[in-house]
């Protein structure tokens, strides 16, 4: 008997010949100043990969068949390899998304990225209105990224819609929920902030109480059923050590690259198991596997998951 | 038949993984499972699946792997994994 097993965003990492997902931080440049940018984002990565090692680590990718790259930053569109690394992906039908503020995306850019065909352009929205996004976004542009998802729809594109609840902006969940739909986004997407990076140096002023947070689950569930075959509402179930915590014995089936090619663990964790401008895809594979029986990884992630404060010093990278 | 548009086919040695990309679900299934999947990926119906299935394993009943072969589809088109209609790969 032929069975189909379905294994939800957990697919255990060891069964597998090469990872299945890609999380790629192109670069670090970015032209906002987020609160709660989980990477640090703003200046230029002191040692980030030429566009040779680039286009050889897609290479790479295409040839162990991953089917499936997220593009990030920083700001993926700030990074002037941008294009070549999205052309060569999807020219050898890898599927990919592109996670941007979308304050880049004006009407030829939305041309561009509609002609990729990408499996979505995800676009950050931390509010309904332009003070609570902009009051999160240092920089950020409230009118340019509805006009981006304007663009957007206007080419087709899967537009998805990321928000970020904070004691800013968690009071406008239905409406920004409302305004993805009215823009034609694809869907929804959001989760409890991440104590990572900026956010965790922010955390006191940014963290939303938990009253704040069982009224916004409850507004999530309203709006998933009102929207329900027309747009997907989203919430990742889990918090970050929550997550953390399901990794540590199963570890999923993806590798978050770093600018420089150096290659994590997990984000809330400093491990760095490799570094493709040095070794092989597959060898960073290997290595990814092995990385999560180091002892010194199972002993700081048990720390990590009885002090979520630890999450902070995941930026503060240590080589495996 | 036809993958839906956002769905991946990769062999693995246990079989084959079969990843929904737009929804982030992952299914994997076994060699008869992938040899089906593979059959699928060239466009082929199930009638002609399970006369290549035949051919291949040349055991088992036309009438027993045809009923394996549909209840594998059916699970397939419940997962999502199946296009409604002819639409592009990407």
């Amino acid at each position: 008997m032929t069975q189909l097993e379905s294994i939800i965003a957990g697919s255990s990492s060891a069964e597998y010949d090469a990872p299945l997902f890609i999380a790629w931080q192109l670069n670090s440049e970015c032209n906002l100043n987020c609160l709660h940018c989980c990477e640090e984002a703003g200046s230029v990565f002191p040692d980030r990969m030429s566009k040779e090692q680039m286009l050889e680590a897609c290479r790479q990718f295409v040839e162990a068949q991953i089917p499936y790259v997220a593009l990030s930053g920083g700001e993926p569109l700030m990074c002037p390899e941008f294009w070549d690394v999205c052309e060569y992906l999807r020219s050898n039908y890898v599927n990919v998304k592109v996670e941007t503020n979308g304050e880049m995306v004006d009407e030829n850019v939305a041309k561009r990225l509609g002609d990729l065909k990408l499996r979505s352009v995800q676009i950050s929205l931390d509010g309904a209105t332009k003070a609570a996004h902009e009051a999160l976004r240092e920089k950020g542009d409230y009118e340019k990224v509805i006009r981006a998802c304007n663009y957007l729809r206007e080419v087709d594109a899967n537009t998805e819609i990321v928000f970020v609840p904070t004691k800013f902006n968690i009071h406008e969940v239905e409406d920004a929920i409302d305004l993805a739909a009215s823009v034609g986004a694809y869907g929804f997407y959001t989760g409890k902030l991440m104590r990572i990076g900026r956010a965790a140096r922010n955390w006191e002023k940014l963290c939303a109480s938990e009253e704040q947070y069982q009224d916004f689950f409850a507004s999530l569930d309203k709006k998933k059923q009102q929207y329900e075959g027309k747009m997907k509402v989203y919430c990742y179930p889990y918090d970050v050590i929550e997550e953390l915590k399901y990794r540590l014995t199963t570890p999923s089936a993806s590798l978050l690259v770093l600018p420089n090619g150096k290659v994590k663990l997990i984000g809330p964790l400093p491990f760095i198991c490799g570094d493709l401008r040095e070794h092989t895809l597959d060898e960073i594979w290997q290595r990814y596997k092995h990385a999560w029986n180091d002892p010194k990884v199972i002993e700081f992630g048990k720390r990590v998951v009885e002090d979520p404060a630890l999450v902070a010093e995941a930026n503060n990278w240590i080589e495996l | 038949m036809n993958f839906a548009k956002y769905v991946k086919l990769r062999k693995e040695k246990f079989g084959a993984v079969v990843f929904d990309t737009l929804n982030e679900k992952v299914f994997v299934t076994n060699e008869t499972g992938r040899d089906i999947l593979e059959l699928i990926n060239e466009g082929l119906d199930i009638t002609p699946i399970v006369e290549n299935l035949c051919n291949m394993h040349g055991h088992g009943t036309m009438a027993s792997i045809q009923s394996d072969v549909a209840e594998f589809v059916e699970q397939l088109q419940v997962a999502g994994l199946l296009a409604c209609a002819k639409e592009d790969q990407v």
